[in-house]
């Protein structure tokens, strides 16, 4: 069995909307009836890295107060996960995103105190449903809804938010075991003879199960530098590898040069803006001098002045090509451009 | 003996391939990414923060949105144009700062890529 355990890491992964409008910056999760107006909240986790297809064995939420009104009043709510493979950030309103089936009811009596700690709302079914969607993949985003649902009137709950406390906002802890892990390889081999106008060819393909070592954290990958135990270490530089965190891998990589007033298109076939890094120096015509100005590489992000003069370089990455930009604010002494650059197989979006 | 875990690019023995033939070395760092988040700093806004809570200085590219009639795009801050508005970040054991001068007329979208690695490690 394996622990994820999460809570908001910025100030739009949280927010509520009572009287007003939806607010993501506010210093409260306010629940609850807010004089007359639902009190509804939500929460969203990132980087869930629990596999597609896991058993949720346990999820629960832990809520800390920072705001109380009546204290033998009951509020009344109801838990919902937003039905989403990865549901965006909350600088917008998401109340009125897809709901899952699974919801619970979460009723809260007071008297309460500010710091006060919530029992915990058990949101195992609503983690199961949404890790069981189709389209759900570890490390992923997730949110949940906190919905009014008959408080007493004029009770409400502020809790910590992001914006007020990191640490005191909702966490998010989910006990899972992974599905066992599959591989599937293929090999295929065929042969062909021009003279005789025969060819042949086979394919085979193979599914092997894998049931993790119980004694080791299940569907987890890991190697760690010398000197480290592979299991008691938890410092993440220690690793040299983990699958919960992929590895960067070169999609394409080249060279260009170019003039000082031109621009290099370099396409690529992803179909999503990629990583990418491009290094170059700026070398001026020999008639000018040659001079290397730039004298090394640098990242092409890049500002030059010149007595009368400034340049610009940088690099605008697209979903089918990268735009190798050099910009002038009148024109510079005349030269070329000559870089290399490294196009990632990852995609930023 | 020293045993160093490997895995070779195609075509190339893993027991003799040099360093830049390997597609893994647990002698050599990998750079694997821990988190991507998106961030947005407000029309005017001079400063953004992230708790990134690793303990240590990760290392971190930030990419800013932007969008033109060829699409959208993606560009690495830091960033300056002729107008003296500028785009940076600094990093530290806990945070990840995004500075901007405020110049900003709208909002402004980005995309943080956190990987597992140290450069002081």
């Amino acid at each position: 069995m394996a622990e994820w355990r999460g809570r908001p890491i910025q100030s739009e992964d949280d927010g509520d909307k009572g009287s007003a409008a939806w607010k993501y910056n506010d210093t409260q999760i306010l629940t609850g009836d807010i004089f007359g107006s639902d009190g509804d909240g939500g929460i969203r986790y990132q980087n869930v890295t629990v596999p597609k297809g896991s058993t949720i064995n346990s999820a629960s939420m832990g809520f800390r107060m920072n705001m109380t009104t009546f204290a033998d009043h009951v509020t009344r709510l109801k838990v919902h996960g937003i039905d989403e493979d990865n549901t965006a950030d909350f600088s917008s309103d998401p109340l009125g995103r897809a709901k899952t089936t699974a919801n619970v009811d979460w009723d809260l009596s007071g008297p309460f105190d500010v710091e006060d700690e919530a029992s915990p709302p058990n949101v195992t079914a609503i983690i199961q449903e949404i890790v069981n969607r189709a389209g759900w993949g570890s490390g992923n985003s997730l949110g949940i809804l906190v919905l009014e649902d008959g408080s007493t009137s004029d009770t409400f709950i502020g809790w910590y938010p992001w914006d007020d406390n990191p640490n005191k906002a909702p966490e998010l802890v989910i006990n899972y075991t992974a599905p066992p892990t599959t591989t599937t390889s293929t090999t295929s081999t065929s042969t062909s003879t021009s003279t005789t106008n025969t060819s042949s060819s086979s394919s085979s393909s193979s599914t092997t199960t894998m049931v993790p070592d119980p004694n080791y954290a299940q569907g987890i990958m890991r190697i760690t530098k010398e000197g480290k135990d592979v299991i008691d270490s938890n410092y993440l530089d220690d690793y040299f590898l983990d699958s919960n965190y992929p590895l960067l891998k070169v999609h394409d990589s080249g060279s260009f040069t170019t003039s000082i007033i031109g621009l290099e298109d370099i396409p690529h076939t992803l179909g999503y803006i990629p990583y990418a890094i491009v290094f170059s120096q700026y070398i001026e015509d020999a008639g000018f001098g040659g001079v290397n100005i730039t004298s090394e590489y640098y990242q092409h992000d890049w500002f030059l002045t010149g007595a009368a003069y400034y340049s610009y370089g940088y690099t605008k990455i697209y979903d089918d090509e990268l735009k190798i930009v050099i910009e002038n604010i009148n024109t510079p002494r005349p030269g070329t451009i000559d870089g290399f650059y490294y196009i990632f197989k990852e995609a930023v979006i | 003996m020293t045993f160093v875990t490997k895995v070779a690019k195609e075509g190339y023995d893993v027991r003799e391939a040099a360093d830049k033939n390997l597609s893994y070395s647990a002698k050599l760092a990998s750079h694997s990414i821990f988190n991507i988040i998106s961030a947005s700093l407000s029309a005017g806004g001079t400063s953004l923060t992230f708790i990134h809570g690793l303990d240590f200085v990760p290392k971190v590219w930030i990419f800013m949105v932007g969008s033109d009639g060829d699409g959208t795009f993606m560009r690495r801050i830091p960033y300056i144009d002729d107008n003296d508005f500028n785009v940076d970040f600094y990093i530290t054991t806990s945070n990840i700062v995004i500075e901007s001068d405020g110049g900003q007329a709208s909002r402004l979208d980005f995309k943080v890529i956190i990987f597992t690695r140290s450069p002081q490690a």
